[in-house]
């Protein structure tokens, strides 16, 4: 086997890891504070993902400026789903979570499905079929995304360790009621994380619109992936989502190089059932936020 | 010291709580259902009726997992297009009947459904672990399907059309024989369930939901018993894959192995009530009419597909909000003076 | 009837029990008392299978059962109740009981009439139909109870039973235990009320930071100062 094509895989595989990363780095963040499983979080990205397109479509403007309007759309978005929903289910069993979440997907999901049909849109401008050689041709958009993704997910690390207001949250994610006992409004907080994890599924679905095809269903494919990077990583561990992340971009890439792109799928599925039986709390371990 | 309660045999039957006093109701229904209404429902609605009955089939086995041993299960679309296939390949390639066909499919199934419990129970899988395990088991085996030549690939397989016949369990003329034959499911499946329910295994599988260690320190092999209600509910499942198979013609890992389908099984459960008898076929009738109606009318009318999901994600949604423990804890307010939970009366 | 030998726990660490050697005959009423953390319940714990020990045996009625998973050692005759009461909360009094039967019956005739047997024994026969969720505090530890020795066992481990009970209720419970061991069943307590754990036992031992410090009858332990000053600050009940 050729050396360059064998990096060539190996280096686009870990692109791929990028906008994962993002999006289990928001779910992490979310279920890190609040113990709250988002299965929607990866049909925010869809709702994204739209909101980029048609920025380019309607408007011909480049997609990346949806950056300027889908993360703090998400935002809003977000703040709004604690304070209707997940604020009443905060104390129940872990399924009633998990089904209002997954409703809320599924109803994202069909309402795309209403609005914008079940064709795949596709955005094709210069920026998105650009390649970048540096030794070997690289996809400008993935690089982009994936370097973008570490860049925000760095930032929400030092938010969270170094600023007043990132101490406020882990306060209240490591006890809720000292924190109200100091003065914190809780379920302000509360409300923040939401939207900020909802943004992140925002910035994720900006990038990734910029080298997929986005259609109705395609957080199912982004859900799956995600719970494996944080699985991987280890639950609510911010930093490890960057690591789970490149390591599930890179199974999925070099299996579907090895094997085909119709097994790629099995592979890291496989691999997340082995972590599962040999450190269910992930490589890096779970972590209180 | 006097003895001041007599056990009976009643006293096991708390199924008849959950069914309604028999009384004169079971009857009657039981006739409505087998005479009355198959016989004046149109083909759309005889259709909506076999699907209403097909899902709770499939939500009562489900339940017996989920509701009842609380596990949480999210890939029994696996079963079921285990089911499915099985009989199918089995049929056209072998020219075996369907029927045979659907017995072997229920030990493929019981076999993937033992892998899945081994694979889970073993290393202590809970809460959303589980959840997302028996995802990833579940698209494992779609994945399998979509690359495997003889099964059809992504593609799937068409089944031979071939004038009515009960070895072949296909009938065209009328659909009126499905419906009789997803009946039978339902009510064998149920007497199944209160078999279980009355049974050491029931009250075994009861405890292990509420507490597992509690239920170690009694004696219960949590690891066996918890497999053990894998292994009927996969089973079970597996026929309903057969059935399908046989009445839409058409099988493939899209239409018989997504996620998606998961979800629509335990959606009955969870609507109507987990671990009850009532609960599935509760669900099942509020699922499947406005899945049909829905795509039925307003799909073809309007060409807007996905409305139907739309309502039923909301539903579960609201269902969630306001009573986790679903829709028949209403029918229960209704159906009797005091509700059951509170209820600290003797007997039924 | 129960012998443990040497027996280590750790958790990282952390030693919960250090060379432990215990010694329990048939029939009696041990003791044991301890303050917080010095190890009891981890002793339940690896005693029923919930932990596994680093080093050391435990052996019961000549077989080692160290190691074994909690329901064979049920099933070999231990039971116990739980510290924090554990309860089958959408099962009614008389369906949790029926689940302890069910070990030992051969049919669920048969296990219906034990659990009838030990509703009218505990006195939760008036409670019959009630969700254990429901029940109030003595009538949650009498099922825990209940539920316990609907499995026959021949060694009952008891984890503070009385705490948070009224001297009356603590009196009834007394009596319990005492018809308990009428029927022929051994018994470990381990209790923080002292007057309780005084009065019921035949023989006394103290753990302190995982290590035995004093063993014997109830008023030799009283007076021991190694005990005293292990408990210096706690008052007795």
């Amino acid at each position: 086997m050729e050396w360059t094509l064998a990096l060539q895989v190996v280096v686009n595989s870990l692109l791929l890891g990028g906008v994962y990363a993002l999006i289990a780095a928001g779910f992490n963040l979310i279920y890190g504070v609040m113990d709250v499983i988002n299965c929607a979080q990866a049909d925010l990205m869809m709702i994204a993902m739209y909101t980029s397109y048609w920025i380019y479509t309607l408007y011909g403007l480049h997609p990346l400026t949806a950056l300027i309007i889908a993360p703090p759309l998400l935002f809003i978005f977000g703040v709004l789903i604690q304070r209707l929903i997940i604020d009443r289910l905060l104390g129940a069993p872990l399924f009633t979570q998990a089904i209002a979440t997954i409703s809320l997907g599924y109803i994202l999901q069909n309402l795309a499905l209403i609005f914008w049909k079940e064709d795949y849109r596709m955005i094709w401008t210069d920026y998105t079929t650009a390649i970048i050689r540096v030794g070997i041709p690289l996809s400008l958009p993935r690089l982009v995304s994936l370097l973008s993704s570490i860049a925000i997910i760095a930032i929400l690390y030092i938010t969270l360790t170094k600023t007043d207001f990132g101490r406020q949250i882990r306060a209240v994610s490591q006890n809720r009621d000292a924190a109200a006992l100091v003065g914190i409004n809780v379920k302000k907080t509360y409300a923040l994380v939401f939207g900020i994890g909802a943004a992140c599924a925002g910035i994720a679905g900006v990038f990734t619109s910029t080298f997929y095809y986005a259609y109705p269903t395609v957080g199912s494919i982004f859900l799956l992936r995600m719970f494996v990077v944080v699985v991987l990583g280890g639950c609510g561990n911010l930093l490890a989502s960057i690591a789970g992340g490149l390591i599930v971009g890179l199974a999925e890439g070099i299996g579907a190089f090895i094997i085909g792109p119709s097994w790629k799928e099995a592979i890291y599925m496989i691999a997340f059932l082995i972590t599962l039986a040999v450190k269910p709390t992930g490589i890096f371990g779970e972590k209180r936020i | 010291m006097k003895k001041e309660y007599k056990m009976k045999k009643g006293d096991e039957m708390k199924w008849i709580k959950k069914i309604g006093k028999p009384g004169i109701y079971l009857p009657l229904t039981l006739i409505a259902l087998t005479t009355i209404i198959p016989i004046i429902l149109p083909p759309f609605l005889l259709h909506v009726a076999i699907m209403i009955l097909l899902y709770s089939y499939l939500g009562t086995a489900w339940n017996i997992l989920g509701g009842y041993t609380g596990q949480f299960a999210w890939g029994h679309s696996a079963f079921f297009g285990i089911g499915a296939y099985t009989s199918t390949t089995l049929y056209i390639y072998h020219k075996i009947s369907p029927w045979i066909g659907m017995l072997i499919g229920s030990l493929f199934a019981a076999g993937y459904g033992a892998l899945c419990g081994a694979f889970t129970f073993r290393f202590g899988l809970k809460g959303h672990y589980f959840v997302i395990a028996t995802i990833a088991l579940s698209e494992i085996i779609r994945i399998i399907f979509i690359n495997w030549a003889e099964m059809g690939r992504a593609w799937g397989i068409l089944l031979p059309v071939v004038p009515d016949s009960w070895i072949d369990f296909q009938f065209h003329t009328t659909k009126l024989p499905y419906y009789y034959i997803a009946l039978t499911m339902l009510l064998t499946i149920i007497i199944i369930e209160i078999k279980i329910i009355n049974s050491k295994l029931g009250y075994y599988l009861t405890a292990i939901r509420d507490d597992e260690e509690l239920s170690e320190s009694l004696g219960i092999n949590t690891f066996k018993y918890k497999m053990i209600a894998m292994i009927i509910s996969a089973a079970l499942t597996s026929f309903g894959g057969t059935f399908y198979a046989q009445y839409v013609l058409y099988i493939s890992p899209e239409t018989v192995m997504p996620v998606g389908l998961s979800t629509e099984i335990l959606m009955g459960p969870i609507i109507g009530g987990l671990g009850t008898i009532m609960g599935p076929i509760i669900g099942a009738i509020i699922v499947q009419p406005i899945h049909e109606f829905t795509r039925a009318y307003i799909t073809t009318y309007t060409g807007i597909a996905g409305l139907d999901y739309v309502v039923a994600g909301t539903l579960m949604l609201t269902v969630a909000l306001l009573q986790p423990k679903g829709v028949i804890q209403y029918i229960n307010k209704i159906l009797y003076s005091k509700t059951i939970i509170t209820s600290s009366s003797k007997g039924e | 009837m129960l012998k443990i030998e040497n027996l280590t726990k750790r958790f990282g660490g952390l030693i919960a029990l250090n060379n432990v050697n215990l010694n329990i005959e048939k029939g009696e009423i041990r003791g044991l008392i301890g303050p917080n953390g010095s190890g009891k319940t981890t002793l339940f714990n690896c005693i029923t299978g919930f932990h596994h020990p680093e080093t050391g045996r435990i052996i019961f009625e000549g077989e080692d059962i160290t190691g074994l998973p909690p329901h064979k050692i049920a099933i070999k005759g231990i039971a116990r109740t739980f510290q924090i009461v554990k309860a089958f909360h959408k099962m009614t009094v008389y369906e949790s009981i029926l689940t302890g039967a069910l070990l030992r019956a051969k049919d669920i005739k048969e296990a219906r009439e034990i659990t009838l047997e030990i509703m009218e024994f505990t006195g939760l026969i008036k409670r019959r139909d009630t969700l254990a969720g429901n029940l109030t505090t003595i009538d949650r530890k009498k099922l825990g109870l209940a539920s316990a020795i609907a499995t026959k066992p021949k060694l009952l481990l008891l984890d503070e039973l009385v705490a948070g009970l009224t001297p009356g209720e603590i009196n009834e419970i007394i009596k319990l235990i005492r018809d308990i061991r009428e029927n022929g069943v051994t018994m470990i307590i381990v209790e923080h009320v002292m007057k309780f754990i005084m009065e019921i036992a035949d023989k006394i031992t103290v753990l302190h930071r995982g290590e035995i410090i004093g063993e014997g009858k109830p008023e030799e332990i009283a007076g021991n100062p190694k005990v005293i000053e292990a408990y210096l600050g706690e008052k007795y009940a």
